[in-house]
């Protein structure tokens, strides 16, 4: 998702958690991507068989080869992306303080204003 | 017998282990549920009661999320499936090395840091606050209080499946079982229940609703952390067991290569010799046809108890459900068909001599349009000998026409019809209506992969009910897609995500799940494929293949005290899973419709006693409901589940990263979402005559409908005004100077 800005660039700013976590959700989908189409792909050509082919399963590790390449492999390698996502990617961003943290009676800004009915 | 089988002395012990660990476990249950609720004490009541005033740290953070996500599914649905279809399940659940990052990473710290911003404390609020609309507030609220219902009737269900398997053998429990049965037989709606079923239920209801009232979401976390560490122990204490009494993975992996599905067969069983006591053959008894020099061996294991009368040695009775409660002269049993097994397998020792004797059986729903012959009608064969057609019958969710007799046998003589009978029905009508029904079969085989070796550890994996396999490659590529993307759209997940304190917790947080579910997920797969080789012919009760695969583990190594503290482990998902649920329900009718709607300025006090009585109420009705509850336990999980995930994703998603996106965009994306989601699910009712979805190219409808949500949160967003600008300021901007 491409972001835009269009308000008064002198007064406001995008709120860089909001930026922050867009970066990563690129990162996160690029790494579903990879996982995704590496699993399909190996598994399909490895591990699928047209009904009654009864031909020798080759095995690594104790496991069919294709659950090796297919499943374990990039369970691995997810892992690692995790890893790194976590320790390099995501940034600790200040999340802020809940409305109902400052106060015990204070309300949403949406209730004070609102009378009930939907505004928009 | 098989082998494997475990002693009674064994079982005896291994009953006992798992009475006192529930009682351990249940008492530091609510030890956690007193310690919340003094903490609830001293915080604002609301806020800490449904979300843990926004301060939980990693641990509680990250086993929270895992343990609510892993259900009562991942500890009993989950083996099962792994069970029947083998290798295959490892690419069914693949989607899950992805979840950890995608589920958290996806959503996690926008939509808490859109929480803060606005005060929200559970789905609904975000939503409000988001689009200053109360009535898609509104209807955010039922469709989640729709799903999660019928969820929460699921769990209870499966939570006290699995206490019946524990407390199985256990005298108090059998004691407990008779007197609440002769309390409840006379009982309208009661009295349909298995009373030892209904027994467990009240138990764990009972249990669940009094810790997760008393102790709200805190309560709630503390268990799931403590839950979520006994999940991971069992799964790792299983694993080298399950290796070692196999003999390794790769011959694990090599006997599952050999192994070729089972057949569902009807038996007729009869006594060699007559006795004088009724004969009681329990469900999963063992029963062989010695081989002849004309035939081999042949092994059957039978899926429901029959009893023999004593003096007609011919007769064989059945009760059960599955025929509602009548007698039946038939027993369906599975036929093991693997060479291996069957020269391994013996029958069981009863006492006296059984024979089984497989009947033949045509499936009526295929011949609907024949008039076929009514049971006890007598007629002839196109061999021209003469059959009795004993009765109709259902198993499982197929109802049979149980034809005729035999291996060689004659069952006419038995049934005592007499030449003149037979004369009689000569010119019967039933007589030209058993020669159309022609093909009658002997066994019903597996639609995919019956006879075939290879097939429990190559794709697309062996299925009873579909031709083109367990999991075409689709339909794998719809679940990686299902198993991620639903579990960010959870819900259920989501509240958790706006619980974390602070974006390092959260990046911490997303590297413990990872691991614990590397820890869980494939390692199920590798236990329960060592379960097939180990434990054969639980085709039938497959979800039982969690506690039985328990007991077998620590029978073998002698350690049955252990199989108390293992079999805690599905417990614990199911409580994990349940009690979140509970307070979601419960969240959505206090917070979301009384203060939110009814009345915005109740006190603490009213919230407090309102939220407590909430609690109790939902959870006693969800228990009543689940006494009679209903049949497909695991197709209701995820019916619910991914129905959730296609309604709230979309909306959720895109309000979090798309500024321009309005009202008229999210009402459209979740109506229209849940809508397509629904409608394939009708249809496929329709089409398959139970609660099986539409699968248009074997793709998910969860994929179909989540995409229908998209496109039309999409078009009907850019074809509606842009949001007022304040509510972009708010959530997408800061001012320069750093103020939100």
């Amino acid at each position: 998702m491409t972001v835009s800005n269009t308000r008064d660039s002198s007064k406001y700013e995008y709120d860089p958690v909001f930026l922050n976590s867009l970066r990563e959700v690129k990162f996160i989908l690029c790494a579903f991507a990879i996982c995704l189409v590496w699993t399909m792909l190996v598994c399909f050509a490895l591990g699928y068989r047209a009904a009654g082919d009864e031909s020798e399963v080759a095995v690594i590790f104790g496991m069919p080869s294709w659950v090796f390449w297919g499943i374990f492999c990039p369970w691995i390698v997810a892992d690692v992306i995790t890893t790194y996502f976590c320790l390099r990617v995501m940034k600790d961003d200040d999340l802020g303080e809940a409305e109902d943290e400052k106060s015990d009676h204070k309300k949403p800004d949406h209730e004070k204003s609102n009378s009930g009915e939907d505004k928009q | 017998m098989n082998t494997f089988f475990p002693s009674p002395l064994l079982a005896d012990a291994a009953s006992n282990s798992a009475v006192i660990t529930f009682a351990i476990y249940m008492v530091a249950v609510f030890v956690i549920a007193g310690l919340a609720n003094r903490l609830l004490q001293s915080k604002k009541f609301v806020s800490e009661y449904f979300l843990g005033s926004r301060s939980l740290g990693m641990w509680a953070f990250a086993l929270t999320f895992a343990a609510t996500s892993s259900s009562g599914g991942s500890f009993m649905g989950f083996p099962s499936i792994v069970y029947t279809h083998g290798w295959i399940v490892a690419l069914w659940i693949g989607g899950y090395m992805v979840v950890p990052i995608l589920a958290m990473g996806l959503l996690g710290k926008r939509i808490n840091h859109v929480a803060r911003k606005s005060g929200a404390i559970t789905i609904p609020d975000v939503l409000r606050e988001r689009f200053e609309s109360r009535g898609f507030a509104t209807l955010a609220t039922v469709l989640m209080v729709f799903f999660v219902s019928f969820n929460l009737i699921a769990q209870f269900k499966g939570g006290s499946l699995i206490l019946q398997a524990l407390l199985e053998d256990v005298e108090i429990f059998e004691t407990s079982r008779t007197a609440v049965g002769g309390f409840i037989q006379n009982i309208p709606y009661f009295g349909m229940a298995d009373s030892g079923y209904f027994v467990c239920l009240l138990v764990f209801a009972v249990a669940v609703i009094i810790y997760t009232t008393y102790g709200g979401f805190r309560a709630v976390v503390w268990t799931d952390v403590m839950q979520g560490f006994v999940m991971v122990f069992g799964v790792i204490v299983m694993l080298p067991l399950a290796l070692m009494m196999v003999g390794g993975l790769g011959a694990a992996t090599e006997k599952i290569n050999q192994m070729t599905p089972p057949n569902h067969v009807l038996l007729h069983l009869t006594l060699e010799e007559p006795t004088e006591e009724l004969l009681s053959v329990p469900k999963h008894t063992w029963l062989t046809i010695e081989a002849t020099e004309e035939n081999p061996k042949r092994v059957f294991r039978t899926t429901m108890e029959a009893k023999v009368d004593a003096h007609a040695s011919w007769a064989t009775l059945v009760k059960s459900k599955a025929t509602e409660g009548k007698f039946s002269l038939v027993i369906p049993a599975l036929e093991i068909t693997t060479p291996f097994q069957v020269e391994e397998l013996q029958a069981d020792d009863l006492g006296v001599a059984i024979a089984p004797i497989i009947v033949a059986k045509a499936d009526i729903r295929s011949r609907s349009q024949l008039a076929l012959p009514k049971a006890g009608e007598l007629a002839r064969g196109a061999d021209n000998q003469y059959y009795v057609f004993l009765e109709n019958t259902a198993v499982g969710d197929k109802e049979y026409l149980v034809a005729a007799n035999d291996t060689g046998r004659n069952l006419l003589r038995a049934i005592a019809i007499s030449p003149e009978a037979v004369a009689q029905l000569a010119d019967s009508p039933a007589l030209e209506t058993v020669e159309q029904v022609g093909d009658l079969k002997w066994v019903d085989a597996y639609d995919y992969g019956a006879k075939s070796t290879t097939v429990y550890s190559t794709g697309p994996g062996p299925s009873p009910t579909s031709a083109v396999g367990f999991l075409p490659i689709s339909l794998a590529m719809s679940y990686f897609f299902m198993w991620t993307f639903s579990g960010a759209g959870q819900p259920g997940n989501m509240v958790r995500l706006m619980a974390f304190k602070d974006s390092r917790t959260l990046r911490r947080s997303i590297l413990t799940v990872a691991i614990y579910y590397s820890l869980i997920y494939f390692p199920l797969v590798i236990i329960f494929v060592c379960a097939r080789v180990i434990l054969p012919g639980w085709e039938d009760s497959s979800d039982r293949i969690m506690p039985e695969m328990t007991k077998a583990l620590t029978n073998w190594a002698e350690m049955p005290w252990l199989a108390g503290l293992l079999v805690a482990a599905p417990f614990a998902a199911v409580m994990s899973t349940m009690d979140s649920f509970l307070l979601m329900i419960s969240s959505a009718l206090v917070r979301d419709v009384y203060q939110r709607n009814i009345n915005p300025d109740a006190s603490e006090k009213t919230m407090k006693r309102l939220s407590y009585a909430v609690t109790i109420c939902i959870g006693a009705a969800a228990m009543i409901a689940a006494v009679n509850p209903p049949k497909f336990l695991q197709d209701i999980i995820i019916f619910t589940g991914s129905g959730l995930s296609t309604s709230f994703l979309v909306p959720i998603g895109l309000s979090l990263y798309w500024p321009r996106m309005n009202k008229q965009g999210a009402v459209a994306g979740m109506v229209g979402g849940f809508l397509v989601y629904m409608s394939l699910f009708g249809i496929g009712y329709l089409v398959h005559g139970r609660m099986k979805p539409y699968e248009p190219l074997n793709f998910h409808p969860f994929l179909i409908g989540a995409l229908s949500s998209l496109l039309l949160t999409i078009i009907v967003t850019l074809m509606t005004p842009p949001p007022p600008e304040h509510l972009v300021l708010k959530y997408f901007y800061r001012t320069k100077d750093g103020k939100a």
